[in-house]
């Protein structure tokens, strides 16, 4: 009986400490996260006036007034007018792709022309301009394929080269079928395209 | 010291305490009966025994104890319970003297006005040990301090003065640095207008102390924000923020354009108006000369009040509109009615003549492009006096416009009203109104009949829709959309019609009254314009304060030559930004508007 009083006095004794230590340490985190609760609420208010100062800073900078400013000093813009806008339905149509590319290609083929022309393949003579002569068999002398080339430089090809620049290119065609009277595109046909077939 | 003489220590020491914890609990249960023999010892001592008397005192003792120690453990109870009260510092409260007011954002959310956190200085003489080196050292740091002024303040017996509002914080970092004593700083709020004179007009501006004094600054102290400032609930930022109506390019947009007209027809003053016919919104309104709301100073200058709604004037022609909407919403006029404008009307010493004379009989539509005052007023006088009264009446004219903006003028007009107003009102002449009341007016005429109470804030189309009041019928409404459309075709309005944007509109030139006379060299011009005319959505509405006749315009001055142009190149301008889609290929108007008008116009 006594020595059950006695383990009871030491568990209670024990279980005071810890209660007191549990308290104080509770006590003291509170104080903690109170004191960061501040900081972080006054760090908050620091930085929302901050955003504040930035975005009239930015409102100053980007104000109509100013930007006017600055355009009419450094870029040479004019105002948009009505003739420049356009609507989606007068844009040309998209180039319908070709259902039968295999076909195209081996009538090409049939043509005699070769018709895989990649951009790394050079064109083994550059067609001249159309306002020049016709070119036929003769222009080999004139322009020098390159040296690894020669032994592959047949002369069908250099004959074959001679009338493409008449017959546009699909994306030719395509610019010079814009119904639009835009200045720079209409120019682009004209152009001496050089035509890779 | 062997173990057998110290065995049985504990078993004695655990009996003492165990008897001791015994009595402990025995007379903590006999407590109260103990307090009160104690309380009844106390009285009756004499017939009592020593101990029992020590054994009440006891008691009472005890109780004492156990009282305090409840009090130390309700009041940690409390202490855990109530919030800390560290977590709030004190200084914030004291920190703001001006407090803190709502954002103004345009209608697509660009900043009109913030406000920014400034530090502003503060002493307290008390405490200031030498007056003449702090003010040398300030002075040094603020060489705009006014010495002699800082002085008297310095030198005062005072506990607390001003010596600067709204330093920079560099100056602060200085004046921070010389550790001056008494010299302190406090934080205060301080309202920026980024965008300086271009919203002038509409959000006002603000005093030292943050309260609005015109514009929609004192609408919103109106509006309860000074009571909470006074209750110093705003000493925070607020999050809430005001969206007006306001379009700030477009606004920009209108703003530049007048300045350049100001300049080009060397005119006195400029003002535009640009709203939603739909809603009632204004979307821009610039009034010129304006003036920089950071430095307010200039405000009170008579000539930069805003003309659109403190000033009244008489519009001129572009009360026709009204005079036509009448005559034919009555039903006793209809559009091939036909007025004889061949002869000035005579009243008296009065002579009514047309400016553009055709000297021939004209149909409604024709009297409306040619602008002629014989034809309105015959038209007028058709419908009589008590009509007209009662028409200019529903249409807001007689009354105070009242907007969210403070500032705002009675219209003038006869008080004694006979025929000869009628006549003279029914083409804008002897009754001024603010311009916004005349806009409203027209808006109502053109969006299908309703006149909806103009408004500086962000409002819904069913909102709009909600308070709007029909006052004409649509089918006058499509009228006179197609006479003010004929106008810009064949009339007065033609330098206004940007090709795509379907503009119609109405010219007003009137004399201004310089002296009690009309004068005829001083003009006041107005133009209001409307688009797209088949389906109304933006009103443009031109004024020109004494525009001079310039070459190009071949010397005239009236209003299709200087405002008309003016709302054009506006039209062109902003139409874009509005979200106006251009259609080049509309027909004249005769086709795209279905009225009833059998004849031509000439």
């Amino acid at each position: 009986m006594r020595l059950l009083f006695r383990a009871l006095n030491v568990l209670v004794v024990l279980g005071l400490i810890a209660a007191a230590t549990l308290v104080y340490k509770v006590k003291y985190q509170s104080t903690f996260y109170v004191e960061r609760i501040a900081k972080l609420k006054s760090d908050i208010r620091k930085e929302t006036e901050q955003i504040a100062v930035l975005k009239a800073e930015w409102a100053r900078l980007t104000t109509p007034s100013r930007l006017q400013g600055l355009a009419d000093r450094h870029l040479k813009m004019q105002q948009l007018t009505v003739d420049q806008m356009l609507w989606v339905d007068n844009l040309p149509e998209k180039p319908t792709p070709d259902p039968d590319p295999i076909g195209t290609l081996l009538e090409a083929l049939e043509d005699g022309r070769d018709p895989i022309m990649t951009g790394t393949i050079k064109p083994a003579v550059k067609p001249k301009k159309p306002a020049g002569p016709p070119v036929a068999a003769k222009p080999a002398p004139k322009v020098k394929p390159p040296v690894a080339l020669k032994p592959l430089a047949k002369p069908a090809p250099v004959a074959q080269a001679k009338p493409q620049p008449a017959k546009p290119s699909p994306i030719n065609a395509l610019l010079s079928g814009v119904p639009l009277d835009l200045k720079p595109p209409a120019a682009i046909p004209s152009k001496p395209v050089t035509v890779q077939r | 010291m062997s173990e057998f003489s110290d065995a049985p220590e504990p078993r004695t020491a655990g009996d003492v305490w165990r008897r001791r914890l015994g009595r402990i609990a025995g007379s903590a249960l006999r407590l109260p009966a103990l307090a009160a023999r104690g309380l009844l010892g106390l009285a009756r001592a004499p017939k009592r025994s020593k101990l029992s008397m020590a054994r009440g005192r006891l008691g009472l003792a005890m109780l004492g104890f156990g009282a305090v120690y409840v009090v130390i453990a309700g009041k940690l109870v409390l202490y855990a319970v109530l919030p800390d009260a560290s977590e709030t510092p004190g200084r914030i409260s004291s920190d703001a003297i001006s407090s803190s007011r709502p954002d103004i954002v345009d209608r697509n959310g660009e900043i009109l006005a913030t406000d920014i956190r400034t530090p502003s200085l503060f002493a307290e003489p008390r405490r200031l040990l030498d007056v003449d080196e702090a003010l040398e050292k300030l002075s040094a740091i603020l060489p705009d301090l006014d010495k002699v002024e800082a002085r008297t303040r310095l030198s005062s017996k005072k506990g607390f003065v001003w010596l600067k509002r709204e330093i920079t914080p560099s100056q602060q970092r200085r004046i921070h640095l010389l550790g001056l004593p008494g010299i302190g700083f406090m934080m205060e709020n301080r309202r920026v207008y980024p965008n300086g004179p271009t919203v002038s007009h509409v959000i006002g501006h603000v005093n030292v102390d943050n309260e609005g004094i015109a514009g929609i600054e004192k609408y919103l102290d109106n509006r309860g924000l000074a009571a909470l400032h006074r209750a110093g609930f705003t000493t925070d930022r607020l999050t809430t923020q005001v969206q007006l109506s306001i379009d700030l390019r477009v606004q920009h947009a209108l703003r530049d354009e007048l300045g350049q007209a100001l300049t080009k027809f060397r005119a006195k003053a400029a003002a535009g108006l640009i709203t939603d016919v739909r809603t009632g919104e204004i979307i821009a309104m610039v009034s010129l000369p304006d003036y920089d709301p950071n430095d307010p100073g200039k405000s009170m200058d008579d000539s930069r009040i805003n003309r659109l709604t403190t000033g009244v004037f008489e519009l001129g022609s572009t009360f026709k509109a009204l005079t036509t909407a009448m005559a034919l919403d009555s039903g006793l006029v209809k559009l091939d009615d036909r007025f004889d404008a061949r002869f000035p009307l005579q009243y008296g010493s009065f002579r009514i003549n047309d400016y553009h004379g055709t000297k021939r009989v004209l149909n409604v539509p024709e009297i409306f492009i040619h602008s002629s005052n014989i034809g309105t007023a015959r038209m007028a006088l058709k419908l009589g006096v008590e009509n007209h009264k009662a028409f200019l009446k529903k249409m807001g004219q007689f009354d105070r416009l009242v907007t969210e903006l403070p500032e705002s003028a009675a219209p003038l007009y006869p008080k004694r009203w006979v025929e000869l107003n009628t006549v003279t009102a029914s083409y804008g002449h002897g009754i001024a109104v603010a311009p916004l009341q005349a806009v409203a007016a027209v808006s109502a005429l053109l969006n299908g009949g309703y006149w909806i109470q103009p408004t500086f804030l962000k409002r819904t189309p069913e909102d709009a829709q909600a308070i709007a009041r029909r006052v004409i019928k649509k089918e006058t409404s499509d009228a006179l959309r197609f006479v003010m459309r004929l106008n810009a075709e064949k009339g007065s309005a033609k330098k206004a019609d940007i090709l795509g944007f379907y503009v119609g509109g109405k010219t007003g030139t009137s004399e201004k009254v310089i002296n009690g006379r009309y004068s005829k060299n001083k003009l006041f011009n107005t133009f209001m314009a409307a688009m797209p005319m088949n389906d109304p959505k933006y009103m443009v509405t031109i004024m020109l304060d004494e525009p001079q006749g310039l070459k190009e315009t071949y010397g005239f001055a009236t209003s299709g030559w200087n405002a008309a142009p003016t709302a054009g190149k506006v039209i062109a301008r902003v139409a874009p930004l509005l979200g106006l889609d251009p259609k080049i290929d509309m027909p004249p108007a005769i086709q795209s508007i279905p009225v009833a008008f059998r004849g031509t116009a000439q």
